[in-house]
């Protein structure tokens, strides 16, 4: 029975590793906290895997681990954080180490605006437009209700086009 | 130079973007023989000793290992320096309280409020009462909506001769009494009391209403039960009181036409007069709504203390799910609906603190945020 479900961790790993990665990278900002995060994601669902009851697809149920595990990360992270930035300034966390992952020029812009607007702007307009997750879906991983997803897409990508606008990335007439 | 983006053209870039991360294959297979690796230790070791421990078992990079290395020397060193050399905003980060432990505190700080005005308006009475001068000339009352805000007080008075003698002096009065319990800000109005002297028909009207309602009371007790509210008119001749009767439909209907007649009856005895009766019990939605009123208060003083644009509250239980409404002076906009969202989630831990405390059972309810114009900018349903 445990190498049937290891099997399948290694077949879920070879589908959605490289999706769940992008996600926690976007949320977190680090590549190395990103990869550490993906690990315990497969670690954690082979562990809870008689908890998977196919109630939503294996992707959803994936993402939403990944999303707990990235929100517990990010709560505990926010005092360290304060430290690094008073003192050891702040660091440019959108840069990739190149040589584990890198991101085509033409995305870069976004990447970076992306890494600029609020968690929860960033989490909607990953699952939703990134990911392609219905709202249904989206909902299911970030336990909200579905009329938040909605309200907050809503909010989230005049936000994004603003941030882009504000790194001069966006030309404002076409707002 | 800038790019052009239309709304169809930041879908098609925000689709690209997942395509344009380009992940080292020669890392992604690292990162699956860690994990496989991980998992056969998992299976080695007993099922149920630790077995979230037992994740932990990760890469640290040299950069963060530095980092923290950094970080234990810096607070070494300020332990060394001493306490006087750490920066308040270090010092208030560390000595942060969690979001819900703010709330408890300030729900604890409402009620110390409430109970040093309940107090101050004790004492106020009393010496005001205790003066011989105003003996039967000087009532007061004092009002607030919201506690946090300075409650004002109203002083009424006899004539226009007593309050010019004595304004000052009733002020002053009270000023030292507010000061002496800590509440600040507070305004005192004094009023000329009208006292016209009702005709003898009135006087008579109100003898009989304070005596049927006596005779109410005595059979309603008699019979075991308690009212909870009553209400006399004399045209037309009606009396309405709501009685805590418990237990099934049909033993409230029996109890309730058994009240009717008798109180009817006494009535009738005593005061030859025919009064037409109504007993009524309290609703599924009263009940609820007794148990909610300290969470619906909680709300109301906590979100205004929080955001002062929050300046109204309602709730309804018809028709479900109960709409918990924050009224405030907003008005719309992208930043007006951010803070109206941020308001509905400091109201919703409200809710949830308080409903804890008190063990009231968990309902799904809508918290609505309203704008200046009573339209409605944000809503979330809580199931």
């Amino acid at each position: 029975m445990s190498e049937y479900r290891k099997l399948e961790i290694a077949d879920w790993y070879d589908q959605h590793s490289k999706s769940i990665l992008s996600f926690i990278l976007l949320m977190v900002k680090d590549y190395q906290q990103a990869e550490d995060l993906t690990h315990d994601t497969f670690v954690k669902a082979y562990l809870y895997h008689n908890s998977f009851k196919q109630h939503s697809s294996e992707r959803t149920w994936l993402f939403s681990i990944a999303h707990n595990l990235t929100v517990d990360f990010l709560r505990k992270r926010k005092p360290s954080r304060f430290f690094k930035e008073v003192f050891l300034f702040q660091k440019d966390n959108t840069s990739l180490p190149e040589e584990m992952i890198r991101i085509k020029e033409e995305s870069s812009e976004l990447y970076k605006a992306l890494g600029e607007i609020k968690d929860t702007y960033r989490k909607v307009i990953v699952l939703r437009k990134i990911k392609g997750f219905s709202i249904e879906d989206t909902a299911k991983i970030l336990s909200w209700t579905e009329s938040k997803v909605k309200s907050t897409l809503f909010r989230a990508i005049p936000a994004l086009k603003k941030q882009l606008i504000k790194e001069g990335y966006l030309d404002e007439k076409t707002i | 130079m800038k790019k052009q983006y239309e709304d169809t053209d930041l879908d098609i870039s925000l689709k690209k973007l997942n395509a344009d991360l380009l992940w080292k294959t020669k890392q992604k297979q690292e990162l699956k023989k860690r994990i496989i690796s991980d998992i056969e230790k998992l299976e080695s070791q007993e099922r149920n000793k630790n077995p979230i421990l037992s994740t932990s078992i990760k890469k640290v990079s040299l950069i963060k290992k530095i980092t923290y290395s950094g970080i234990a020397l810096i607070i070494l060193l300020g332990l060394f320096i001493g306490s006087a050399f750490i920066s308040p905003a270090m010092a208030e980060v560390v000595s942060k309280v969690s979001f819900i432990n703010q709330i408890v505190q300030s729900l604890k700080e409402t009620d110390d409020r409430k109970g040093r005005l309940d107090a101050l308006y004790d004492e106020i009475s009393k010496k005001l009462n205790e003066n011989k001068e105003y003996e039967g000339k000087v009532e007061v009352g004092m009002s607030w909506l919201f506690s946090s805000e300075p409650p004002s007080f109203t002083v009424w008075v006899g004539d226009e001769d007593f309050k010019q003698e004595h304004e000052d002096e009733i002020k002053d009065i009270i000023f030292k009494c507010a000061k002496s319990y800590k509440i600040d800000g507070v305004e005192v109005v004094l009023e000329v009391r009208d006292s016209v002297e009702p005709s003898e028909k009135n006087k008579e009207l109100e003898k009989l209403t304070d005596e049927v309602i006596t005779i109410t009371q005595e059979v309603v007790e008699e019979k075991g039960y308690t009212i909870l509210a009553s209400g006399v008119s004399t045209n037309p001749k009606k009396v309405t009181v709501k009685v805590g009767i418990e237990g099934t439909e049909q033993h409230y209907k029996k109890v309730k036409s058994q009240i009717e007649k008798h109180v009817h009856d006494v009535i009738y005895a005593k005061k030859h007069e025919k009064f037409k009766v109504e007993v009524k019990r309290e609703s599924e939605d009263e009940i609820k709504g007794q148990s909610w009123q300290p969470i619906f208060t909680a709300v109301m003083e906590e979100t205004h203390k929080k955001f002062k644009e929050t300046n109204g509250f309602a709730y309804s239980f018809h028709p479900k799910p109960l709409e918990i409404i924050l009224k405030t002076s907003l008005s719309k906009g992208e930043e007006t609906e951010e803070q109206a969202e941020r308001i509905e989630e400091y109201a919703r831990q409200v809710v949830e603190v308080k409903r804890k405390e008190l063990s009231v059972e968990a309902i799904p309810y809508k918290v609505i945020i309203r704008d200046k114009d009573q339209k409605e900018l944000y809503e979330e349903l809580h199931n």
